[in-house]
């Protein structure tokens, strides 16, 4: 019985001593060992230029290096550029990184990113991007290590363009040997591609050659395709994989206490509202759905209340253009909506002719969905719901086929100009494409704001955008909802991006190493 | 043949006593569905979110607060209007098919028949998916799809019976005499093949409530806010750490019903089926 | 024979090359521009019209629609399935892949249904009356009017959330990893075997006691042959013919029915692909999985009616 008592204070204190170090903040950073990584879904394709969706950016980005990145604050720092600077409004010129060398040896110049750019800007090659460099007025090599881009006209956003993915930097030599960047790679990252297999182990190893001294920290990096959510989830738990992206919220507390967990807002979640169709022909009807619908019972209900709502202002808490003004002016105001509903000429919501609500069937959609339809029948209004699948819903974006479509987006960079993506009647915008949405005083705001360089000004016109987006009530404004990354403990050095940058997350595994004493 | 002792005989097995209770039972529950559910099935609560059986809510609640119970009645509603619009369906197209194939013979036959082997060679619910995919989901859409699937089934059934009584020297006098073939189908063979698709009637809608909840399980069922038992399951499935309730119900409803039509069906078959009676 | 054989084989044929066709029109015909999707969906900005003709033109779906058809037919003859949209992976490498994976579970199943099922249904029909068979014709009775998402999720239910012995869904590669491969792909091979089980043990009992009922039997009996040597020398030998076609008619099913079993439990198989590639408008993985899916399953019961054909002269010359 003695003897018990010995052993068990003697794995006590064991656990004890394993355990301390795990909690000391200031551990110094080990190189070596491996992590293995669930990730939600089979990458489609390698290529740098292409966006398949966020699921691949943990592949891109950690082969491949842009010219500029964000660093923790969100903000820029150079990358394969070291410095830049402005020449007037609407031109850049960047100084290049030497001795840079890409994974099969070949050193990299400017000849790499102006043959990047051509790639780009070559129709054939379908990029991301490839509208956005083809609008640049000009680019050059001054020399070996400097680049001029000489834009059209000023604007505000271009760093970010630099700095997103889908603008990595590839050799101009594998261009011209027409490698398959999709099945090959060839990058300046802290990883290669090792091997893969479909659906399968997708193996990187540490470039010895990387840029940044002593980075990156692991020798091994895998990436593991689990498709379901509570499989990943298992997979993490079970020690399978010591980090895994898209963590389902329900999971949210029980990995917060046990694991690591890494929450942002980057998706946002909105339903389209189509002002050609009835009723949403009269804006009194649009803006009443949005006083109708309870987004903090939406939040609650689809998403277990973690996210965020969008109560007025349209950007994320925390960012720079936060329009704390606008607080509360979208809370649901039922009184407001109904007359509203009395000045678009409905005495009563059940005189408003039946709505068609398209949904896509998946969960983070049409669990949503299902909220926002009870809270409108509820009201009184009568509400038909018709099932698409993903791919219908997508071009429905484009035909505006549709009356009213439950949707979800994710932020191009965290400068409040991406609503011009979404609201601007022309430049191929997301929404207005496909309805024609247009609105001559917001069209002049964005393209001044894009222009504007002074942080105050741009911030004035913003919140003019937003005042003048929420009167046109071209959508229900929902919420942003949540994002999570979760890590065995023994994982360190993982750095989230701030203001609705958190897909950024997974591109920066050259910071990451693995505490060996932490079990 | 003597209707009346048939249906005693069928009276006495339990069997068809307690199915057909239980199917009676859903049937009512269907209909009356509004005025016997205790909750409204879309009233969403975020308070009463995952509760377990209780006083309030007799079986629990779902993710969205919502009561299982009035959810399951009303669920009910949907999945008889779906199986049985589908049944009605493939019986009807189905039984005249096989019918006249086998009455007319000859081209009719080779061409009807052949068409019903091809609808059989389609893996069943790979064709229910791309239907639905293809014309999207809907009840309507539901009960066509579904209904076309089985129509081979009553198709072949009608047809070999048909060859059987056609040789019958009843029949054949009938024809002799100069009876109209809609006299003939109907006063004849009809009477004659009632109980094989009678039979065949009850295990299709078993099959039927079976494919229509597999389909909404896959989120191909019927839409939002009505409840449909598969999409129950689907949706719960993703909580199961957090209450089992939302996915037992379901489940145990779905397989009490297609075990009931399946053991009716049994039941009928071992009591009218001269060759099976033992 | 030879004679049925051709007749058969070329009704296959002809069989094939109809699902081919009306599956290449009816893919071509579903709502939903792949183009668009290749193009990242739209998310920040949308494709331009050109941009969209583009794609479209170099996935060869600018060309009339006969033009795509003959190039998809000869390609099929010479077993090319072509590129995913998506991925421009071969479709062939991606269906082998698959394949390999639905095989494990269905093999299995079916293996397990087969065995487990004669046993049951030779037991049933010996205690015909007797509770065991009331007792075991129920439980098959239950085993096919469960659905597979049921039995799937309370399996999991019992033996991943409460008891913690078993993953609740996942995947591991048997030819690395067998004692994990087991792990994960026990649950999954019981919920998919029960139907076919439940089938298999019923049509062996009726077969059985349909057997005992004929003439050959009571002479045997009449010589004093016991019980025993009967069931199993005579009866099950008889019994056993439609026994076996009906396994080969649920191998078929199996090859379409496993669509629910690989969702619930996340196995990476043909139909996750399929359900993937239909979301993902992409042709070619649509075609070619429910090409190979339905090929199987038409094989299937052609092996299947071949061999009873085989055994059973009368039936040829039907």
């Amino acid at each position: 019985m003695k003897r018990n008592v010995l052993l068990t204070l003697t794995v006590l204190l064991l656990t004890a001593a394993l355990l301390f170090p795990a909690t000391q903040v200031f551990a110094e950073p080990q190189s070596g060992g491996t992590l293995r990584f669930g990730i939600l879904r089979d990458p489609e394709g390698f290529d740098p230029h292409i966006n398949y969706g966020t699921t691949s950016t943990a592949v891109q980005g950690n082969i491949y290096d842009t010219l500029i990145e964000y660093d923790e604050n969100g903000e820029f720092r150079g990358a394969l550029a070291t410095d830049w600077e402005m020449e007037g409004d609407q031109t850049y010129i960047f100084h290049l990184r030497e001795g840079v060398e890409f994974h099969d040896g070949t050193p990299f110049t400017s000849e790499d990113v102006i043959a990047t750019l051509d790639r780009i800007k070559d129709p054939e090659t379908n990029a991301a991007r490839h509208g956005r460099i083809a609008g640049l007025f000009n680019y050059e090599a001054i020399d070996d290590y400097t680049v001029r881009i000489v834009l059209r006209e000023p604007d505000a956003t271009f760093l970010h363009d630099l700095a997103s993915f889908t603008l990595y930097i590839v050799s101009a030599r594998d261009i011209e040997n027409g490698m398959n960047f999709n099945r090959e790679t060839n990058g300046t990252g802290a990883f290669m591609l090792e091997s893969w297999e479909p659906e399968g182990e997708y193996v990187f190893v540490r470039n010895p050659n990387y840029w940044q001294e002593g980075l990156p920290y692991l020798d091994r990096l895998i990436q593991i395709p689990f498709q379901d959510d509570q499989t990943r989830v298992n997979a993490l738990i079970s020690g399978e994989v010591d980090l895994i992206e898209y963590v389902p919220w329900q999971d949210f507390d029980y990995l917060d206490a046990e694991f690591s967990l890494f929450t942002h807002e980057s998706l946002y979640n909105g339903i389209r509202l189509n002002h050609n169709r009835e009723p949403f022909d009269q804006k009194e009807v649009r803006q009443a759905m949005n006083y109708i619908v309870d987004q903090q019972m939406a939040l609650d209900l689809a998403f277990g209340g973690h996210g965020d709502i969008k109560s007025g202002p349209l950007q994320p808490a925390g960012s720079l253009f936060y329009q704390d003004e606008l607080e509360g002016a979208l809370l649901p105001d039922h009184e407001k909506a109904m007359e509203l509903l009395a000045e678009a000429g409905y005495n009563s919501p059940a005189e408003v002719p039946p709505i068609e609500f398209t949904v896509a069937a998946i969960a983070v959609h049409s669990d949503t969905a299902e909220v926002v339809q009870e809270q409108l029948q509820a009201f009184g209004l009568r509400v038909n719901w018709r099932t698409v699948e993903v791919s219908t819903m997508i071009e429905n974006r484009t035909s505006g086929a549709y009356v009213m479509q439950q949707d979800g987006l994710s932020m191009a960079n965290p400068d409040p100009d991406y609503l011009r993506f979404l609201f601007h009647s022309r430049d191929g915008s997301n929404h207005s494409v496909g309805v024609n949405f247009e609105n001559e005083r917001l069209d002049e705001l964005f393209e001044e704001g894009l222009k504007t360089i002074d942080y105050d000004e741009r911030k004035a016109i913003y919140l003019e955008v937003e005042k003048l987006l929420i009167e046109e009530s071209p959508w229900i404004f929902l919420f942003w909802r949540p994002q999570a990354e979760a890590a065995h403990p023994k994982v360190q050095g993982y750095t989230t991006v701030p203001g609705g940058l958190g897909m950024y997350n997974l591109s920066r595994f050259n910071q990451i190493w693995i505490d060996d004493s932490v079990q | 043949m003597n209707r009346f002792k048939s249906i005693k005989r069928l009276l006495k097995d339990f069997r068809i006593i307690i199915c057909g209770l239980f199917i009676l039972l859903l049937a009512l529950t269907a209909i009356f569905a509004p005025i016997i559910a205790p909750h409204s099935f879309s009233q969403m609560n975020t308070l009463d979110r995952f509760s377990g059986p209780g006083p309030e809510f007799l079986l629990g609640t779902d993710e969205f607060g919502r009561d299982i119970l009035s959810r399951l009645i009303h669920g009910a509603r949907l999945t008889l209007i779906i199986s049985l619009g589908a049944v009605a369906i493939s019986s009807v197209i189905g039984t005249l098919a096989g019918l006249i194939a086998g009455y007319s013979g000859g081209w009719t036959e080779n061409i009807l028949m052949r068409l019903m082997d091809a609808l059989f060679s389609f893996p069943p619910f790979l064709l229910a998916i791309f239907v639905i995919v293809f014309l999207g989901p809907s009840v309507i859409n539901l009960i066509l799809t579904i209904g076309l699937l089985y129509i081979p089934r009553f198709a072949r059934i009608a047809h070999s019976s048909t060859l059987l009584v056609k040789e019958l020297e009843y029949v054949e006098a009938a024809q002799a005499l100069g009876a109209s073939i809609p006299r003939i189908i109907g006063r004849h063979i009809l009477p004659n093949i009632f109980a094989p698709i009678m039979v065949q009637m009850s295990l299709t809608l078993g099959a039927a409530v079976l494919l229509e909840s597999g389909l909404s399980f896959l989120g191909l069922g019927p839409p939002p806010p009505t409840p449909s038992w598969g999409r129950m399951v689907q949706q719960s499935a993703r909580f199961m750490q957090m209450s089992p309730y939302g996915i037992i119900w379901p489940s145990v409803i779905i397989s009490l019903t297609v075990l009931s039509f399946n053991i009716f069906a049994d039941a009928v078959r071992d009591n009218l089926d001269p060759r099976l009676r033992q | 024979m030879s004679q049925y054989l051709l007749k058969r084989l070329g009704l296959t044929i002809i069989l094939l090359w109809l699902v081919a066709t009306i599956l290449f029109y009816f893919v071509h015909l579903l709502p939903g521009d792949p183009a668009m999707v290749v193009l990242g969906g739209g998310e920040q900005h949308q494709p331009t019209a050109e941009q969209l003709a583009r794609v479209r033109e170099q996935l060869g779906l600018e060309d009339p629609l006969m033009v795509q058809y003959s190039r998809y037919l000869g390609g099929l003859i010479r077993g090319d399935l072509g590129n995913s949209f998506v991925n421009q992976r071969p479709v062939t490498l991606d269906l082998r892949i698959r394949l390999t994976r639905s095989l494990q579970l269905i093999i299995p199943a079916m293996v397990l249904a087969s065995l487990l099922g004669i046993f049951l249904g030779i037991l049933a029909a010996g205690r015909r009356g007797k509770f065991s068979d009331f007792f075991f014709s129920g439980i098959a009775l239950t085993g096919f009017s469960v659905p597979v998402f049921v039995s799937g999720n309370i399996l999991v239910l019992i033996f991943a959330i409460n008891l913690r012995v078993l993953p609740s869904a996942g995947y591991a590669n048997l030819f690395e990893d067998p004692s994990r491969w087991l792990s994960y792909a026990i649950l999954p091979i019981v919920s998919l075997s029960l139907a076919p089980l439940a089938n298999v043990m019923r049509m062996t009992r009726t077969s059985m006691l349909e057997q005992f009922n004929q003439d050959y039997v009571r002479t045997v009996r009449a010589k004093g042959v016991s019980e025993r040597v009967i069931t199993y020398r005579h009866v099950l030998r008889n019994a056993l013919l439609p026994v076996i076609t009906l396994i080969g008619m649920q191998t078929g099913i199996l090859f379409a029915g496993s669509v629910i079993v690989e969702n619930v439990f996340n196995w990476p198989g043909l139909s996750t692909l399929l359900i993937r590639s239909i979301g993902s408008r992409d042709y070619p993985v649509i075609q070619g999985t429910v090409l190979l899916t339905s090929f199987l399953f038409i094989l299937v019961n052609l092996v299947t009616d071949l061999s009873y054909a085989f055994i059973n002269p009368k039936v040829r010359y039907k």
